[in-house]
């Protein structure tokens, strides 16, 4: 059997009546993230989903009631587990369960959403097939107001269910996914639990709203009975083990961490997003195991910070996107013109840093130091660049001009030395500066290679990092944007706020490392640094460091698959 | 905040470790519980289906920002409340 004679469930066609593109990231892309209205939902359904009561038919007062009958029909190409059959005085029809309310109609009655009337018809289609009687009503209950509404099939609600099956085969086949919901439908995206992966106000940016209307305010946030829709970032915290012989297990759902057989502390696997194991940490398989199931990423970095490798819970299934990311990538066209994207935003944002950090008593925005008109000059000449070599020499321009005033950004002590920074050196770095910087970016590099992970992305095939034996080059392409703002920022801070001393660094032949307490410091700040907000220059609303680096990547992924026209960096303003 | 009273030893034990699952012991059947909505629908209804509904009661307290700040404690000592709860480093 193949993807298009799969039978459809029958919740995907209420899911494609109310929104095609959600329909599309769940049944095609496989994406299932859950809220608490997902959980709400299975929670009211735990007695259907149970094991012991499936199949069973119990009598009570005349009526028999069965739970969780799997059906499914070759004829209509569709299949699905009906909550409850009930059979009274020789008739038979499915009564389903829903979380929510009911909606009122205008006399004040219940009555039911269209979405689940289509979802309803087609198990009396499944149940009219399998039993060949007629079945000329189902009920549904609404769980969140205790309310049971009727419904009669009708030959236009029959008709409306053939189409939503006629639309899923057509859905089935797209290499992208459909256009968010217009302006109009937008409420239906509140509470929707894919609204961190469709990304609905973004993708309506880029492609130019579609609704007349507003041609000349394309962005959302113009339209004044149109809120926006905000995912909720991800929180949780980022669990660092880097304790010399401590060992992870797990017991229930949260993690116990033992040193010498001590229990040293105990964190809950609900408060967690990713784990970061430092050096010479044991996690056992079971640990392990839990961690993916949850969707909590692991990643191994060395006691230098050097970044080894990652465990990631199954990865995304999305085919269709790696498929269209290797036909894009091996596009020279499409990757001069991602490359020059991801380099200016790279080169604005140093130029920014630069000006924030160089601001002087004379000058109130720091943009006469030569070092930013320089990287201003670099900017301008970028769009003239035809290969992606010069905008690789472009970018390396860019650098220099940067590190060669990277020097200036640090605030000297009044007491004594603090550190000195002459040029950038690394594998490795030979100074407490340098090895701050290595390790920021290795730290960058291991959260960018979770995001293109997550997305579903390969991350060995890059656009601008071409051919790099064993480097994860997406991930290095998409951390570009990122480097001033994120890692270089954290070790300004960490310097000129005098969180680090020299103290705090051992050197050791050429090498230089950061001692244990040192590590503490730098984690602490880069979580936080990760944690700030800012407002996204382009879509215009708050989220945090670590939600823009997913938003960047999925509007790459949007990008790759032809859903937008043009990729955008992030730049701070 | 969670807080319960359990009549029954087996049951007890139960509800400790899935309050374990989400949040910190702050005393002996205190938990203080830092989740996001779906979470929190999650460990209700976990609770919910362990609990004997007639026997035994677990109580759900929200907690603003500021009434965790004039949190205090006398006798042993408590650990700190920490509101940048972004990283863990162990």
């Amino acid at each position: 059997m193949s993807a298009t004679t799969d039978p459809i469930p029958v919740r995907a066609l209420n899911q494609v009546t109310y929104c095609p593109r959600l329909y599309f990231l769940q049944y095609v892309d496989c994406v299932m993230p859950v809220n608490e209205h997902v959980e709400g939902g299975l929670f009211d359904h735990r007695r259907v989903d149970s094991g012991d009561l499936k199949n069973k038919t119990r009598t009570d007062r005349g009526t028999a009631t069965s739970r969780g009958i799997a059906l499914s029909s070759e004829a209509l190409g569709i299949s699905g587990i009906l909550d409850v059959i009930e059979e009274k005085n020789g008739e038979q029809y499915p009564v389903e369960t829903k979380h929510g309310k009911a909606p009122h109609d205008d006399d004040g009655k219940p009555t039911i959403w269209d979405n689940d009337a289509v979802q309803l018809c087609a198990q009396a289609l499944l149940m009219e097939e399998a039993f060949g009687q007629p079945v000329p009503r189902g009920y549904q209950f609404h769980a969140g107001s205790r309310e049971r509404v009727p419904l009669e099939f009708t030959d236009a609600l029959r008709q409306k269910t053939q189409a939503a099956i006629t639309r899923c085969r057509e859905l089935q086949v797209l290499d992208a996914p459909p256009e968010p919901l217009p302006a109009e439908l937008r409420h239906r995206c509140f509470g929707c639990s894919l609204a961190s992966v469709c990304q609905p106000e973004e993708i309506l940016y880029q492609i130019g709203h579609p609704n007349p209307a507003d041609a000349d305010a394309p962005s959302a946030k113009t339209l004044p009975d149109v809120r926006l829709v905000i995912p909720r970032s991800d929180n949780g915290a980022v669990l660092y083990l880097q304790e010399p012989g401590s060992s992870v297990g797990k017991r229930s759902e949260h993690l116990v961490i033992k040193k010498d057989g001590k229990e040293m502390n105990r964190v809950p696997l609900h408060a967690v997003r990713q784990v970061v194991v430092c050096g010479n940490v044991q996690v056992s398989t079971q640990a392990l195991e839990t961690m993916a199931e949850n969707e909590i990423g692991v990643s191994y970095v060395t006691g230098h910070g050097r970044f080894i490798g990652s465990f990631v819970p199954a990865p995304a299934k999305n085919v269709s996107l790696r498929e269209a990311q290797f036909r894009k990538f091996s596009d020279p066209a499409a990757c001069l013109e991602l490359s020059k994207s991801v380099v200016r935003a790279k080169l604005a944002n140093q130029r920014t840093l630069l000006m924030r950090t160089l601001r002087g008593e004379e000058e109130a925005r720091g943009s006469h130091e030569p070092a930013a008109k320089g990287i201003y000059g670099l900017l301008a000449g970028l769009d003239r660049v035809t290969s992606v070599e010069s905008v690789l020499g472009t970018e390396g321009q860019g650098a220099a001009l940067y590190f060669g005033e990277f020097g200036r950004f640090l605030k000297q002590p009044p007491t004594g030395k603090g550190f000195d920074f002459t040029t950038r050196n690394r594998r490795p770095p030979r100074d407490p500066v340098n090895a701050l910087l290595s390790f920021a970016y290795a730290m960058l590099a291991k959260d960018c290679f979770a995001a293109v992970c997550t997305v579903g992305f390969d991350p060995y095939k890059g656009f601008f990092h071409q051919g790099r034996h064993g480097k994860p080059s997406l991930a290095l392409d998409l951390m570009e944007e990122f480097r001033p703002v994120i890692a270089d920022s954290v070790v300004l801070t960490l310097i000129n706020n005098e969180s680090l001393t020299p103290a705090d660094f051992i050197i050791w032949r050429d090498a230089c490392n950061l001692t244990d307490a040192g590590r503490k410091a730098f984690f602490a700040a880069y979580e936080q640094r990760k944690s700030a907000e800012v407002t996204h220059p382009v879509y215009g609303y708050r989220m945090s460091y670590a939600r823009m680096l997913e938003v960047q990547a999925r509007m790459l992924a949007a990008f790759v698959r032809g859903e937008i026209p043009t990729y955008t960096g992030f730049m701070v303003r | 905040m969670v807080c319960y009273d359990i009549s029954n030893p087996k049951r007890l034990r139960k509800v400790a470790r899935t309050c374990e699952d989400f949040g910190y012991r702050k005393q002996f059947s205190v938990f203080l519980v830092r989740v996001s909505p779906t979470d929190f629908v999650r460990l209700r209804s976990r609770l919910y289906d362990i609990i004997n509904l007639d026997e035994d009661q677990v109580l759900f307290i929200p907690l603003t920002e500021s009434a965790l700040q004039r949190t205090e404690a006398i006798g042993r000592p408590t650990d700190a409340y920490n509101k940048h709860d972004v990283v863990i480093i162990l």
